[in-house]
């Protein structure tokens, strides 16, 4: 495992670019503001210290736009 | 902290994780752990009253730093719902978020391999309902990715290249033909319903695809779930899995091999049957199928017209 690289460059994207955007929620602790191709990225650390990423984009009308679930039942 | 146990016999590793038998199993619906955090109620694993898209890591990992990572993907704050029912634009951005936990995971000195996966079903050992894949960071390159490998060996060069070929010359088995990706049931299909998605171009990962390739991708991901749930009109349960590179070579390294494909491993042989795994699959390694790959894809075509 000591061998390591840097990841390609992604294509047709600016990637990981501090921007200042991020999502509506804000968080407690370690926020910082981010995009990755047309996601915002923010990053932020749990209670108990594990970490959590809130990634939003734009051209979301809300899940409103979301089909129903199938028929039969919860199941996911 | 998770144990690696090499089985001589099988030439592989087994993951010992104990503590994820204590793992949040199947809670009533108002105390899932992956929906939005409630006003005076406690906080669930997002505490926050809304979100789009959450990644954090998994209170039970099976691996974790310096030994590999386990990451929760949630889709959406709606516990109701499926991949198939988020908006297409929620879709695509769960393709930026997959090629980014690759980029970020696969940069790790102790991740070797980034698979990316949705368990979909109590059929298939889903514990939370809610809408929700998740990825592994494995410290070693898993049996999997190495008999892929092996393929490439086999045929000469890359093998999902070489299928894929195969199977647009034979025609038999296409489900979904779009610019940059395609759909079929594979000519050995071990799972009465299996699918393989793959990237008509030759794309070593996630972050070689163009945007538009992405969106692609999760359009036609979209379309075969949707033709899954419709094909016995229930949901349908599967397993989903994202192949793509090993992230232990350089990125400009000759070596690196891979070619970006998403395969389907539905375990229902008929609307109320399971195939299960029993004493060829695991005392020999050999599939034995109730149902041919042509059949099969005929059935899911039409499922997926209907439900277009």
């Amino acid at each position: 495992m000591a061998r390591k690289h840097p990841v390609p460059p992604a294509p047709g994207a600016a990637e990981s670019r501090r921007d200042g955007g991020g999502p509506e929620q804000r968080g407690r602790q370690g926020e910082t503001g981010e995009r990755f191709g047309p996601v915002a990225v923010a990053r932020l650390r749990k209670d108990d210290g594990r970490a959590l990423i809130l990634y939003s984009h734009d051209e979301d009308a809300g899940d409103a736009t979301d089909r129903p679930p199938a028929t039969g039942g919860e199941q996911a | 902290m998770s144990e690696l146990r090499f089985n001589e016999l099988r030439g592989e590793q087994v993951v010992y994780a104990i503590d994820r038998q204590d793992r949040t199993f199947l809670p009533a619906r108002e105390h899932c752990p992956l929906d939005p955090t409630r006003l005076g109620e406690p906080p669930t694993e997002i505490p926050f009253a809304a979100f789009q898209i959450a990644v954090f890591d998994n209170r039970f990992p099976a691996f974790q730093a310096p030994g590999g990572a386990a990451e929760v993907v949630v889709y959406t704050d709606r516990h109701d719902g499926s991949f198939a029912t988020l908006s297409p634009q929620r879709a695509q951005a769960l393709m930026w978020v997959w090629r980014h936990r690759y980029q970020e995971l696969g940069a790790r000195p102790d991740v070797e391999y980034v698979m990316i996966f949705e368990n979909r079903g109590v059929e298939v050992g889903v514990t939370l309902h809610h809408p929700h894949g998740q990825i592994y960071g494995y410290p070693f390159v898993p049996p999997v990715a190495t008999l892929e490998l092996a393929a490439d060996e086999r045929v000469g060069g890359c093998a999902p290249c070489a299928l894929l070929a195969r199977e647009l010359g034979d025609a038999q088995r296409i489900l979904i033909e779009r610019d940059g990706v395609v759909a079929y049931v594979p000519h050995a299909a071990r799972w009465a319903y299996e699918a393989h998605v793959v990237m008509r171009e030759h794309r070593a990962s996630l972050l070689d695809c163009e945007p538009d390739e992405l969106r692609e991708l999760s359009q036609v991901l979209q379309a075969l779930v949707r033709g899954y749930d419709e094909l016995f009109e229930r949901p349908f349960p599967y397993v989903m899995v994202v192949h793509q590179a090993s992230t232990c070579e350089p990125a400009d390294s000759p070596a690196r091999r891979g070619h970006v494909h998403v395969e389907f491993y539905p375990p229902l042989r008929t609307a109320e049957k399971l195939k299960f795994l029993a004493g060829s699959e695991q005392g020999a390694g050999t599939f034995i199928s109730d149902t041919l790959p042509e059949e099969s894809a005929v059935a899911l075509r039409e499922a997926i017209a209907r439900a277009a």
